[in-house]
């Protein structure tokens, strides 16, 4: 048998572990991903005016610097201040996060499309705002952006890889010690990126299936980012 | 050293970033454009060897395809320079989003003028370049800009082949002073400040270049 896949045989419990970390970090980030992004929405949407700039703000920091300078930030920057967080920990607070800003950007763009006098007839009947935003803006915000918001679960899974910078046990990481033990850093490399393509493919599948079990007829989605 | 100290320091990085970005960018647009006019052919076998494309780059990690190309290659017999491999890397990825973006903004260009410049008898080069490209450059400005600011953040990475960009820099001044949260604040300052720029600059030439009337808001 070929001596890379002999390897790959032996290392197979690392990868599988690493496999594991990569998809829990994935579940995880996705799922809080999508609760920050609604509770940002909110807050973007506040009557106050400080609220709403300083949502805005931190937004737009979010999105308009590299998570890896979060996860660097959190990881190398607090130990010094007596402040120790695992690799894990780190990965799950800054990928939240980074992920709920691009998904309160993806709701607002929703929001944006839907048609404001709803919002008034509600106001009208005498609906309070929480009321409002809970049962008229949030379901068809969240409806508009499901094309968005998978599209962001593949983005997510993607980005695990970046986690492997501050040493968090992910797949890639595995895949990358092997690489520097066999020497095959081409093949490794080539089949840790197959790796992904299924995994996205997986993702995909499922999205599309996500999309049209959630269609409604005559309410259209937005285009995919 | 003051916060102001690091600040300059770490700007130093800045301009190789800028560099990594712009490059990155026009590589983009290259592969983005050739994969958009190709899209247009209607042999079956492009289509999906395109397609095929545009699924690959659009779902290996960008960080995983550095490392194929700047440390996987080399195994092959072919050697990458660092900066030429993330120029390469940021290249094939960006253009697979940007020839989804331009396919967009190729098809809401109407069929009718595109038909009435084949009826004045202008070849496909032309139909192209006057009528196509105007329209759909402008169309595709907000996805473009979208995928330009993700290039930017994506630079960072250059630090793992070894490109002195902001990121490297403050890894060995972190190592030096220990002052870890300063320093990556201050990166992150620079990051957002290069990003406003970029969106800010992409916005004057939107506006400089906009048709009223022609939507692309």
């Amino acid at each position: 048998m070929d001596a890379f896949v002999q390897d790959l045989i032996h290392y197979s419990p690392q990868i599988l572990a690493g496999l594991k970390n990569t998809l829990l970090l994935m579940a995880i980030m996705s799922v809080t991903g999508i609760a920050g992004g609604i509770g940002l929405f909110y807050l973007s949407l506040a009557q106050n005016r400080f609220l709403r700039r300083g949502t805005e703000r931190f937004i737009s920091f979010f999105i308009g610097t590299p998570l890896l300078v979060h996860l660097f930030l959190m990881y190398y920057g607090l130990p010094p201040l007596g402040i120790r967080l695992s690799a894990f920990a780190v990965a799950v607070i800054g990928f939240t996060i980074n992920v709920s800003a691009y998904n309160a950007r993806y709701l607002m763009t929703a929001y944006n499309g839907l048609d404001k006098t709803q919002i008034e007839a509600a106001r009208a009947q005498g609906f309070r705002f929480f009321q409002i935003f809970r049962l008229i803006i949030l379901p068809q915000a969240l409806r508009l952006s499901v094309p968005s918001l998978t599209n962001q679960v593949i983005q997510n899974l993607k980005d695990t890889s970046v986690a492997f910078l501050i040493q968090y046990p992910d797949f890639f990481a595995q895949m990358q010690e092997i690489a520097s033990t066999n020497f095959q850093f081409f093949k490794t490399y080539v089949a840790a990126g197959l790796v992904y393509l299924a995994l996205v493919s997986v993702i995909v599948a499922a999205a599309r299936r996500l999309e049209r079990k959630v269609a409604l007829p005559g309410l259209e989605t937005l285009g995919r980012a | 050293m003051t916060f102001g100290n690091i600040l300059i320091i770490l700007a130093k990085g800045a301009g190789y970033t800028i560099l990594v970005t712009l490059a990155g960018i026009g590589a983009g647009l290259a592969v983005g454009l050739l994969i958009a006019v190709l899209q247009t052919t209607k042999v079956k076998a492009v289509q999906l060897l395109l397609a095929a494309y545009t699924f690959v780059f659009r779902s290996i990690p960008l960080l995983v395809l550095l490392f194929i190309v700047f440390f996987g290659l080399p195994g092959m017999g072919i050697r990458i320079p660092p900066f030429l491999s993330m120029v390469l890397c940021l290249g094939l990825v960006s253009g697979a989003y940007l020839a989804e973006i331009f396919r967009g903004a190729m098809a809401a260009v109407s069929r009718d003028e595109i038909t009435a410049a084949e009826a004045m008898g202008m070849k496909r080069v032309q139909i192209f370049f006057y009528i196509i490209w105007p329209q759909m450059f402008r169309m595709a400005v907000p996805g473009m800009v979208n995928e330009f600011t993700s290039v930017l953040k994506y630079t960072p990475f250059a630090y793992t082949v070894g490109i002195p960009e902001i990121m490297k820099e403050a890894m060995s001044l972190a190592a030096l002073t220990l002052r870890g949260l300063e320093i990556y604040l201050a990166v992150g300052i620079i990051y957002y400040l290069i990003y406003k720029a970029f969106v800010l600059l992409f916005e004057t030439l939107e506006k400089r270049f906009r048709i009223p009337g022609l939507a692309g808001e």
